[in-house]
């Protein structure tokens, strides 16, 4: 799959083989991040980033602009929504954040984003980033979407999933009023003991925001400010486990579902 | 630690530096230096050595106000506040701060 650009009496408008709406909706996730919306600039360096390139570069490409002008700190994290608030946890490529975003999404969690965890500086309130899950097909089978036998090419391929195929993504209808916040950020590890879920102090969330923070260094002091109120509003968790879909059933037992 | 260091700073005055942002937590504090992008986590007891480097207060003034705080000889706090303020200093969180710095305004 890679994507074009095509003029049209209505404007540039991007096309992707196979998948054009699901860029057309990752561009417009984007224009709500950086709050450009309308902004032709800023719809053009998204239509440029994309061009020609193939689904998951297209979207990581559209996903690193959009972080660094959002207005918001975004911070590296997978996030959904529980019945206290927003379940946080970030942490670098390769933790398995998308995978458990899914799995949490799928135990009845709300979606808002498997990447951003979108903060509004003064307020905390978390904004939604739902962009498609890209899932290795080894964990298609654990969440129900697939069987890895039906993977493209060598079987190795990661795919892109709607969030609709997991679960419910959050509606945030009237932004920043609507918004909802942290109310727990977990500090999650891989590892073959059994799971594991233990309070820790706040001071390791604040390192932890800062440290998976995209932007922060726009407004250097807004975002350690509004990390240390988000991690000091949340309650903050070490968790370690092996199976993605039995560790997001304990965090619904442990947290309710939204 | 070297004695020579303690007696350097024992009437040193320092403030906060530039560019370092300070929030309190419920048992410390933390620090921020955008200069080097870090974050520096403080236990109680550094955070009140941080509160009271205001350039004002000169090492000695410290330490007779934390023992005062904490109740205990001020001999027995001397090597830990000036450790502190000696590893700020080091990363650049606090600066030593001059006489004309302290020009009466």
């Amino acid at each position: 799959m890679t994507c074009s650009l095509e003029l049209t009496t209505l404007g540039v408008r991007l096309i992707l083989s196979g998948e054009p709406d699901l860029i057309d909706e990752v561009s417009k996730l984007c224009l709500e991040l950086i709050e450009g919306d309308g902004v032709p600039a800023l719809e053009q360096a998204l239509l440029e980033v994309a061009a020609g390139q193939p689904f998951a570069a297209a979207l990581a490409g559209l996903t690193e602009l959009a972080v660094s002008r959002s207005p918001l700190l975004c911070i590296h994290a997978g996030v959904v929504l529980g019945r206290a608030g927003v379940l946080a946890f970030p942490g670098q490529s390769g933790l398995g954040k998308s995978t458990l975003t899914a799995a949490l999404v799928r135990a009845g969690f709300g979606y808002l984003s498997d990447e951003t965890l979108a903060l509004q500086r003064r307020t905390g309130r978390v904004a939604r980033f739902a962009r498609p899950l890209g899932l290795a097909p080894d964990v298609w089978e654990l969440l129900g979407v697939g069987s890895p036998s039906a993977a493209d090419g060598d079987g190795g391929e990661e795919r892109h999933f709607r969030p609709a195929a997991f679960g419910r993504v959050v509606p945030i209808p009237n932004w920043p009023d609507d918004a909802p916040k942290v109310s727990d950020i977990l500090l999650v590890e891989r590892g073959d003991s059994p799971i594991e879920l233990h309070r820790i102090g706040t001071e390791r969330a604040v390192q932890e925001l800062l440290r998976r923070s995209f932007n922060h260094y726009r407004e250097p002091a807004s975002s350690f400010a509004t990390a240390v109120a988000v991690a000091k509003q949340a309650r903050v968790w070490a968790a370690r486990y092996q199976d993605a879909g039995a560790f997001a059933e304990q965090l619904a037992a442990e947290f309710g579902a939204a | 630690m070297t004695h020579l260091s303690i007696l350097a700073t024992v009437s040193s005055r320092y403030a906060p530096s530039t560019g370092v942002t300070a929030e309190e937590l419920d048992d410390g504090m933390c620090l921020y230096h955008s200069g080097r992008d870090e974050v520096l986590v403080l236990n109680q007891t550094a955070a009140d050595v941080w509160q009271l480097s205001d350039g004002e207060l000169d090492l000695t003034g410290i330490v007779r106000q934390l023992a005062g705080i904490y109740a205990t000889e001020a001999e027995a706090l001397r090597a830990d506040v000036t450790a502190v303020v000696d590893e700020l200093a080091g990363k650049g969180y606090l600066h030593e701060v001059s006489e004309s710095d302290r020009s009466p305004g």
